[in-house]
């Protein structure tokens, strides 16, 4: 193979593995974003996905508790509303 | 004949007794000369090393051990010129095991220089030394910019092979536009054996002179009222990157590289193993690395390489042309450094300072700081260190990446 072809190709990979690395590097910058504010430790990513259960089961109750008392009035919207996005 | 045969035993005495003396007078004239340029190149290498003008660390033993090595020739047991020092050519088992026992320097030559070991040594060392803060903000423009100041590292493969290099000899060569010692070192070992130590001593004298050198550079293609830009930077609330991160980025980034590059893995393994233990709170390990292993390492690499300065191990007409190449590699790769920073300036609509470009040549951190030391001449308000020193540390990276793809295409 011509060597300006050749290390023209070569340049090309270096630049796409390049752009590989730093995509990872980015990714791995976005991780830390995700992550908790404290550490990145095992047990605060185990404590951040504790309180988003907690907090989703709070949203939950307060959905449903919302939900019985409007359905006594028995509005169709509410009903259709919770069949959505429940 | 009386008198002739005295003035013989004369001359066999004086050999004797000065050999040094004695196989600089018998040898052939151009070796006579190479002998004495090479103990006068040595004692001006000791001597910039002294006044700062290169970095005293490696110049000093290079250039005592260039200079003592063409005076030390001695006449050998079999007749032939030698030294007590080192022979890089042996190759047979018994001769090797022999010379062990009488080189002094054999033993760190066969054990750490010609296995790459000692390279290894200093880019654990430059590891230790590396904060990737910088290149987790800025992932893209720095490894961008680093890929631009690779320019050198490619151009120069077929310039070389124009001035009539192998290819191997020629990519071992255009990697001195890397910028990286320990990078050409090692390139230069796996893929150009007979040219590996006049590359390396070439690089090393370069890497010394990019500090006075790339100002110029930088003035003469950066306006000074681009030169002055003050960037305005996002006002993001990023959270600070903790070092459990940045011992995850190294461990993950070193098993994908050396996946892909087995052949560099020594490289990788050992660049990111000096950042891992950064991270990692080994604080004596940390220590070790970055004192007396990195300093030693460099003294004895200095040392090896002044010593491997032999004039009838170096004496080569390609030497000429290694010094060309290494200043055409270096200064290509400064200009695509430049480029990347001009492109980023077109980019980024003017919020970018494009000597930032020429940090992207990795010489750790030299290049970083002296874009730093031009920006601030110019407008002591602009700050573009954090960003140049990620560009610089992409630029290892790449050094490395272009290592392995090279050995991997070429050998």
């Amino acid at each position: 193979m011509n060597i300006y072809v050749e290390i023209m190709s070569i340049y090309g990979i270096t630049f796409l593995v390049s752009m590989f690395v730093a995509f990872i590097i980015w990714g791995l910058a976005k991780l830390v974003d995700i992550l908790p504010e404290e550490s990145f430790t095992l047990g605060s990513i185990l404590k951040k996905i504790r309180q988003n259960i907690i907090s989703g089961k709070v949203e939950r109750k307060q959905f449903l508790k919302e939900f019985r008392e409007t359905q006594v009035e028995g509005s169709e919207d509410l009903v259709n509303y919770h069949h959505e996005h429940a | 004949m009386k008198i002739s045969s005295i003035i013989i035993m004369n001359t066999l005495e004086f050999g004797k007794m000065f050999q040094g003396v004695y196989t600089l007078l018998t040898s052939d004239p151009i070796i006579m000369y190479s002998r004495i340029l090479l103990m006068l190149l040595g004692l001006l290498l000791v001597y910039l090393g002294k006044k700062g003008v290169l970095e005293p660390l490696l110049m000093i033993p290079m250039g005592l051990g260039m200079a003592t090595i063409n005076a030390s020739t001695m006449i050998m047991p079999n007749g032939a010129h030698g030294n007590l020092f080192v022979d890089p050519l042996a190759i047979d088992i018994d001769q090797l095991m022999y010379l062990l026992q009488i080189d002094f320097l054999q033993p760190i030559y066969t054990f750490t220089f010609s296995n790459g070991l000692i390279a290894c040594f200093i880019f654990m060392g430059i590891g230790t030394m590396l904060d990737i803060t910088y290149i987790l903000k800025n992932p893209f423009t720095s490894m961008f910019l680093a890929v631009c100041g690779e320019l050198g590292t490619f151009l120069t493969v077929p310039i070389a092979m124009f001035f009539g290099l192998s290819v191997k000899d020629a990519a071992s060569a255009a990697m001195v536009g890397g910028a990286d010692g320990p990078m050409v070192l090692f390139t230069a070992l796996n893929l150009s054996k007979d040219l590996f130590v006049p590359i390396t001593v070439v690089a090393y004298l370069y890497l010394g002179l990019t500090y006075g050198g790339y100002p110029y550079l930088i003035r003469l293609l950066i306006p000074k009222r681009l030169r002055g830009i003050k960037m305005v930077r996002p006002q993001t609330k990023s959270k600070p990157i903790s070092s459990g991160v940045k011992l995850m980025f190294a461990s993950v980034l070193c098993v994908v590289l050396c996946l892909m590059f087995p052949v560099a893995g020594p490289l990788f393994f050992s660049l990111f193993i000096g950042i891992a233990i950064r991270e990692s709170g080994l604080t004596h390990v940390k220590e070790f690395i970055e004192g007396p292993l990195l300093y030693g390492s460099t003294f004895f690499l200095g040392l090896l390489l002044g010593i491997l300065c032999d004039a009838h191990l170096i004496l080569n007409p390609k030497i000429l042309m290694l010094l060309v190449l290494g200043i055409i590699a270096l200064l290509l790769s400064g200009i695509g450094g430049i480029m990347g920073g001009y492109a980023l300036y077109f980019l980024k609509k003017g919020n970018y300072n494009p000597v930032i470009g020429i940090a992207a040549v990795s010489c750790v951190p030299t290049t970083a700081k002296v874009a730093q030391k031009e920006v601030h001449k110019v407008n002591p308000q602009s700050m573009i260190l954090p960003e140049a020193l990620g560009a610089n540390i992409s630029g290892v990276i790449t050094t490395a990446i272009i290592a392995g793809l090279y050995i991997t295409f070429f050998a």
